[in-house]
């Protein structure tokens, strides 16, 4: 696949919504390099400053040019100077080329200042396309649970990486798809921890976990805590937390079993183990996992559906007090 | 310390969703030492070890005649994987080699010690999936020794031992049959998986998904809206350096009886009551008996067969079927060819299905498109509608997967001129994830047991049904072979096999 390059751009200070719209009709018009276009979803990501909003849409692009989705960028400036309409507005279409096809997305950044960043539902609504997922992704800050917008999201996407309050998430998991792009990082690590526990000769020791210890960063270690405790019925006591820069896990069952998941220091590469009364049992290296914000968002979008066990895994983390 | 063992549920696997991970055991490859053992198994081994679908209780023993020891074997599958990385060379150092005659029993004896060797290692836990990846000529006594060694039966009672087989699956109906006699006579049905790569791609797979999943096409695929069918199966490439063995397939062999049968009753087929294995293989069995066996004289009027001549390909100069290495200089080999199919049930009594498949042609591409019938009335002028022709659904199979659809619009204007359009859809451009290898993708279903994508002996034997009188009429020294210069769509008189009634190929 080609990289994708903005064919027509359009940017446009102190507009109303009507013009964004129909200057969008008018870029496609002007490049009509396809004589249709597959969509997937609409993806609205809410950026809090330039740079999040920047990075953001680094990373819709990557997805974009794969994910046909129409990519809206949004950052509420509700304390800004409110001028003739409140709303500045940068129109791209960006075109590439998969397998041959031309294919063609746009990408639509809005600056909506004043008190309309409070009413975000009613400026977002004009630009999702009929039928389809409106997705919402927040990269860094976690919404309001009170926030309009959410009613119009078929999910919502956070990342709890920085996450120090996660009480209202909680809530908002209660109502709606929310998915966790921290917990799609720890997918494979949850696989990998899971899978020691596969062959039957060493199921048995997942009832009977005595203790765990957890190493990692903030919000990573307090959802790999919470996820152990709620599935393996451990106490907080019975949990002993580290900060360190790489995940590791070892579960033990008294003092005769021990099942370690961890990462090689220097190396790509993940460990994993069982050592039973002393002997190595069991013994493998795994490639490290992709852990790219464009790997879990993509991971993230295909799996939009509520996921329970993230829930009990937040709600226990948090029990925890699993942020070091 | 003897572990007690246990089935009850991981509850560390709650959410992941990992109904397609394999469970523990053996891959054992016969032919290891060859050419699809080092492109395509062992990187679908790899990779399916990567994507962590794998069991780390897991482990590879090759047999094949070379000698090699262990270590030269793991060398060699370091090589065949080079983005492996040091997790591929860790895996790899539990996998085993055994040298020897394929039929041999002591082939076997030694095989059965390393296996169990293999099961206290790698706790493989007594399941076994044996492959056979090399020359067909030894797939009988390979089943036979390995049904005289006792390994065609599970070890253990709650163990598996599965065979994967490639094609060719015989080379006539009767061949095909003895085959099938053999591999019967060791092991069940149930235990044997054919693998034909096609039904591991993904497009393949879309075709039932289209049928199936969308109210809009199925009322509409049947004799009432489409005129006819056209397969196509083109591959630009000659015969490159295996012309030796290509003299004794031909393009009937290498492409008819398997993929375009495959392709062909997926797409005929009628709903099955569940996308499973027996509700896939009882429908797609179904479609092939419906197709019309020929009679000799059918086969004259409605089969073409072709050998391509020197010409261009894609910019190229290249030499003509009989001036290629290994091949006869007065080879009567087909590197081409088309046929008229008919199907008689209510679907499709009446709707031509038109095949066609060679070497040597413009470009790659697989496909199938169903041509709709025309308008009843046309309430254009002659003039206004002189571009517009019936609405083709086409689903590309390969090389970019996707479907389109040919309809009419107008054309911008004052006139109320009409012209066709084309709506393309993409597979790669709608979806983010890259679809898994067809080797992949069957080497798991295998180790899985989930036999869908798998043929069934009856599926095999049908299709050999249908194609053994064409094999039978061209026996025979005077029956025509056209020639086509090579970097065309074939012979004319393939253009003269739908013209005559009216129809053409289309360009794909
Ligand atoms: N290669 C592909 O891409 C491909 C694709 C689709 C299907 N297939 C099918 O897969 C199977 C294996 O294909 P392949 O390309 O891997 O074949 P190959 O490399 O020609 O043969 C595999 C191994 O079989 C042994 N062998 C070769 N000739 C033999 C003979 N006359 N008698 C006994 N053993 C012989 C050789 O090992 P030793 O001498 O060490 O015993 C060789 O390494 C075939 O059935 C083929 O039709 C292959």
């Amino acid at each position: 696949m080609a990289d994708a390059v903005a064919l027509n751009r359009w940017y446009g200070t102190e507009v109303g919504l009507g013009a964004v719209v129909d200057t969008m009709a008018q870029l496609r018009r002007s490049v009509a390099r396809t004589a249709s276009r597959t969509w997937v979803m609409t993806l609205v990501a809410i950026a809090v400053s330039d740079d999040e909003a920047y990075q953001a849409t680094q990373v819709l692009r990557a997805l974009g040019a794969h994910h046909p989705a129409r990519l809206l960028v949004v950052q509420p400036q509700p304390e800004a100077v409110v001028g003739a309409a409140g709303i500045d507005a940068s129109v791209t279409i960006y075109g590439t080329e998969v397998d041959g096809h031309p294919l063609t997305f746009d990408e639509v950044s809005l600056w909506v200042k004043g008190e309309a960043a409070r009413h975000l539902d009613s400026i977002v609504e004009p630009f999702t396309l009929s039928d389809l997922p409106v997705v919402v992704w927040y990269p860094a800050s976690l919404p309001a649970v009170s926030e309009p917008l959410l009613a119009k999201a078929s999910s919502v996407l956070v990342d709890t990486r920085e996450a120090h309050d996660v009480a209202g998430l909680i809530a908002l998991a209660g109502r709606r798809a929310v998915v966790d792009l921290s917990w799609m990082r720890l997918r494979p690590w949850r696989e990998m921890v899971a899978a020691l526990f596969d062959p039957p000769e060493f199921r048995p020791y997942a009832r009977q976990i005595t203790s765990a210890s957890i190493a990692g960063k903030g919000g990573p270690r307090r959802l790999l805590a919470g996820w152990l405790g709620s599935r393996l019925g451990l106490s907080k006591e019975r949990m002993e937390l580290h900060d360190a820069r790489h995940a590791r896990v070892v579960l033990r069952s008294g003092s005769t079993a021990s099942f370690e998941v961890a990462r090689e220091e220097g190396e790509r590469l993940v460990r994993a183990s069982a050592v039973i009364d002393g002997e190595i049992r069991h013994h493998e290296l795994l490639p490290l996992p992709d852990d790219s914000l464009v790997w879990s968002l993509s991971e993230a979008l295909t799996h939009l559906g509520r996921d329970r066990v993230w829930q009990q895994a937040l709600a226990a983390g948090v029990a925890a007090d699993a942020w070091l | 310390m003897t572990l007690t063992e246990s089935t009850e549920a991981n509850p560390l696997a709650a959410g992941l969703d990992q109904g397609r991970r394999a469970s523990p055991g053996v891959l054992v490859v016969f032919g290891a030492s060859g050419d699809l053992t080092a492109r395509k198994l062992m990187p679908a081994v790899a990779s399916l070890a990567r994507r962590r679908l794998l069991p780390s209780t897991f482990a590879v023993v090759g047999v094949a005649r070379s000698r090699m020891s262990d270590d030269d074997f793991r060398a060699k599958l370091i090589d065949a994987v080079p983005d492996g990385g040091p997790a591929w060379a860790e895996l790899v150092k539990g996998f085993r080699y055994v040298a020897g005659d394929y039929g041999g029993a002591d082939t076997m004896q030694r095989l059965k010690a390393v296996l169990e060797e293999v099961d206290a290692d790698r706790r493989t836990a007594g399941n076994r999936l044996f492959y056979l990846a090399t020359v067909p000529s030894v797939f009988e006594p390979v089943a036979d020794a390995l049904g005289a060694a006792g390994l065609n039966c599970p070890a253990r009672p709650d163990a598996y031992v599965r065979l994967v087989i490639e094609k060719p699956f015989g080379r006539d109906l009767a061949s095909a049959r003895q085959l099938d006699d053999a591999l019967h006579r060791n092991f069940e049905e149930g235990q044997i998986y054919r693998i034909d790569h096609y039904l591991g791609k993904e497009t393949v797979q879309n075709v039932l998904a289209l049928r199936f999943a969308n109210a809009i096409f199925e009322p509409i695929w049947d004799r009432r809206y489409v005129d006819h069918v056209q397969i196509t199966v083109a591959e630009a490439l000659g015969v490159e350096h295996r012309g030796g063995f290509y003299e004794t397939a031909g393009a009937l062999r290498d492409i008819v009886q398997n993929h375009v049968m495959q392709v062909l009753s997926l797409t005929l087929m009628e709903p099955p009551a569940m996308i499973d294995a027996q509700g896939i293989r009882d429908e797609k069995v179904k479609a092939l008996r419906a197709v019309k066996i020929m009679s000799i004289e059918q086969v004259a009027t409605d089969v073409v067969r072709a050998q391509y001549e020197a010409g261009w390909s894609e910019g190229m100069a290249v030499p003509g079927y009989r001036e290629e290495e290994g091949v006869a200089p007065d080879s009567r080999t087909e590197t081409y060819v088309a046929m008229k199919l008919e199907v008689d049930n209510w679907r499709w009594a009446g709707v031509p299905i038109f095949v066609r498949t060679g070497k040597r042609l413009p470009k790659r591409v697989t496909e199938v498109a169903l041509q709709f019938q025309r308008v009843p009335h046309l309430p254009f002028a002659a003039h206004e509608s002189r571009d517009l022709h019936p609405n083709a659904l086409v689903l590309r199979i390969q090389p970019d997967e996707g479907i389109s659809l040919r309809f009419g619009a107008k054309v911008p204007g004052q006139a109320f001129e009409v012209r066709d359009v084309l709506m393309d859809f993409s597979y790669g451009a709608a979806f983010l994830e890259e679809p898994p290898d067809a080797y992949e993708r069957l080497l798991l279903d295998a180790m899985i047991g989930d036999p869908t994508l798998f043929i069934r002996s009856d599926e095999v034997l049908q299709s050999w049904c249908i194609v053994d009188p064409i094999l039978s009429a061209w026996a025979s020294k005077d029956t025509p072979l056209a020639r086509y210069p090579s970097g065309t769509w074939g012979p004319k008189q393939a253009d003269q096999l739908l013209s005559r009634e009216g129809r053409r190929w289309r360009t794909p």
